[in-house]
């Protein structure tokens, strides 16, 4: 299996995926609508999507957990849901919220351990675990029983798992979830430094944009099961709303009813969004280049009866790029 | 090749299984002298009794309390509460998957695991077998080539009784898998593992045509026909023991494949 725009083989090819699960009550349930998906070796490819959208299906299907309905998946070259123990050797997978370390062991242990079940020689197992330990500022806990870490460091102690074999792939399922801002980038520039020193190849899914704005050389989005965008994060930015987003921050008061209100006019605008924060204090405008005008309008009319309103303008974020997507589906 | 890798792999398991053992040593103690050592004490104390009483059970006293002594033993090694009990946690917290990507199937994980965890409670067997020697002292024309021997069939049947009581309790985790907590089946466990497995009364002391059913039942060769097997040391009754407990290893093992199946079509449906 090729990829056909490089011409070099692809650590993951979906082609023409659906995955069907029949229910006890009520009609089946389409997860997954003719899929295609290529993820080149050395390409940290993010997965995007709502909660429920058919992410978390399509990670089980490149696992080899769960086999496709129809059409097919590659994972390094193989079915994974036939060959499930051959493929399960070459990859790593990291659940953000669920373990697969022995809770009472300690990390020195459970690297063991996973040494001996993935067959690791002794002198290869040193040299990475040392590199893995020191990358990771793991040192200082190595001792202590994995039920005892923060979930900073037990996140840590799972990618260090996961990486003990030298994987060809790296799947990794909301990695940073829970995590406070410096473990996440700590975490985000180690990937990186991981990525382009051992050319691994990485299938992401988070629902932080920051994650995937960071890491991602491409990413795919997923609407209902079927993939609505494949490109890189500037392209997703650019052509979901390739334009411009104003941030209203109120720095005295909140905003008041009345005054979102009048901004809630925005969400009828053709391609533009409203995200206001939950104690009112923030407001993000996004809309497409040609609505600059009116969003910037709109938002200097409510400065005169608003002291210590900041007005700023930007680029979309990822994040607003993906709100505005979302809000446009469920019109 | 993909055996000796399996096995290899299996081995990692039940070494971490067995660490995780050690490594809680309070709950170890406790469980290795209280849960060992008071229902041993209760039974001689009930049958000593009987006994001066003039009662005649069709057994002597000594027989008696080394099979008690071997299937408490025995209740400690081949308990499947854990099988159980983690099982159905991992499933009601949906914290499965990371297990089923790793490169050996789930049953062999825990399979492993359970028979290397398990491996800690031999010290509880061999202390059996010391009260025992010394309680009943061995004839002086056996060799040490019978001993040798006896001790390679014991442990042969011991391992087999464990496989069995995995099956037996794995079963039951994967029957139990949607219900919303595992406790009834915990309870349901521990009670067949009592009154049939013969840790209460041995299988020949019942009456009637319970005693067939007393001494075939599943839970009897996990317990009652390995400790009668020890108890008499005569590796002939090593041979009903080992067939009866493949028998169910047989079935046990489909019934659980089956199950699996059917659970995981069901599992697969959840995301995130």
């Amino acid at each position: 299996m090729e990829d056909t725009l490089s011409g070099v083989p692809a650590t993951i090819e979906l082609t023409g995926v659906s995955k069907t699960f029949r229910q006890r009550r009520g009609s089946p349930l389409d997860a997954l609508t003719h899929v295609d998906l290529v993820v080149r070796p050395g390409e940290i490819h993010g997965l995007l999507g709502r909660n429920g959208a058919g992410k978390s299906t399509l990670v089980k299907l490149v696992c080899g957990l769960q086999r496709p309905t129809a059409g097919s998946v590659r994972t390094l070259g193989q079915a994974p849901d036939r060959r499930r123990q051959e493929v399960a050797r070459q990859i790593g997978v990291v659940f953000g919220q669920k373990s697969s370390l022995w809770w009472d062991l300690s990390l020195a242990d459970n690297l063991s351990t996973l040494r001996a079940l993935y067959r690791v020689p002794i002198e290869e197992y040193k040299k990475r675990k040392q590199r893995i330990v020191d990358g990771l500022n793991l040192g200082g806990v190595m001792n202590r029983p994995i039920r005892q870490l923060s979930l900073g460091e037990r996140v840590k102690s799972e990618l260090a798992g996961a990486l003990l074999h030298a994987p060809r792939l790296l799947v990794l399922d909301e990695p940073t979830i829970g995590l406070d801002v410096v473990s996440t980038c700590h975490l985000r520039s180690w990937l990186s430094s991981v990525v382009a020193n051992d050319g691994v190849s990485v299938l992401l899914t988070s629902h932080d944009a920051g994650d995937i704005a960071a890491l991602c050389h491409r990413v795919t989005l997923i609407e209902q099961g079927t993939v609505a965008f494949v490109g890189s994060v500037d392209d997703l930015r650019g052509t979901v709303v390739g334009g411009v987003s104003v941030r209203l921050t109120a720095t005295e008061r909140s905003l008041s009813d009345a005054e979102l209100t009048r901004l809630e006019v925005v969400s009828q605008w053709e391609g533009c969004c409203v995200d206001v924060t939950n104690d009112h204090s923030r407001v993000s405008l996004s809309g497409p280049a040609e609505r600059h005008d009116d969003l910037i309008q709109l938002a200097l009319e409510l400065k005169p009866s608003h002291n210590g309103l900041v007005l700023e303008t930007s680029a979309p974020t990822l994040e607003d790029a993906l709100l505005n997507r979302f809000q446009q589906t469920d019109r | 090749m993909l055996a000796i890798t399996s096995a290899r792999s299996a081995l990692a398991y039940a070494r971490a299984e067995a660490r995780t053992m050690i490594v809680d040593r309070g709950a170890l103690a406790v469980d290795m002298v209280l849960a060992t050592a008071v229902p041993i004490l209760l039974q001689v104390a009930v049958w000593s009794a009987i006994f001066a009483s003039g009662s005649d059970v069709g057994i002597d006293l000594a027989s008696l309390i080394s099979y008690y002594v071997f299937v408490v033993g025995l209740s400690r090694i081949n308990n499947g509460y854990d099988v159980v009990e983690q099982f159905s946690e991992a499933v009601h917290r949906g914290t499965l998957d990371p297990h089923l990507v790793r490169p050996l199937p789930y049953w062999l994980q825990r399979l492993a695991g359970f028979v290397g965890g398990s491996t800690v409670y031999l010290v509880v067997m061999v202390v059996a077998l010391g009260i025992d020697v010394v309680a009943r002292p061995l004839p002086r024309d056996v060799c040490v080539f019978d001993i040798l021997a006896f001790l390679l069939v014991a442990l042969a049947v011991l391992l087999v009784s464990q496989v069995l009581t995995f099956f037996v309790a794995f079963t039951l985790a994967l029957l139990v898998a949607w219900s919303t907590r595992p406790d009834l089946a915990l309870s349901l466990l521990i009670l067949l593992q009592t009154v049939l497995g013969g840790t209460v009364l041995p299988p020949g002391l019942w009456g009637g045509s319970l005693r067939w059913f007393m001494t075939h039942n599943p839970f009897a060769y996990m317990l009652a026909a390995p400790a009668e097997f020890l108890s008499s040391r005569d590796v002939g009754l090593a041979i009903p023991s080992l067939l009866g407990a493949l028998a169910y290893i047989a079935i046990f093992a489909f019934a659980s494949w089956i199950l699996w199946r059917v659970m995981m079509r069901r599992f697969e449906g959840v995301g995130g």
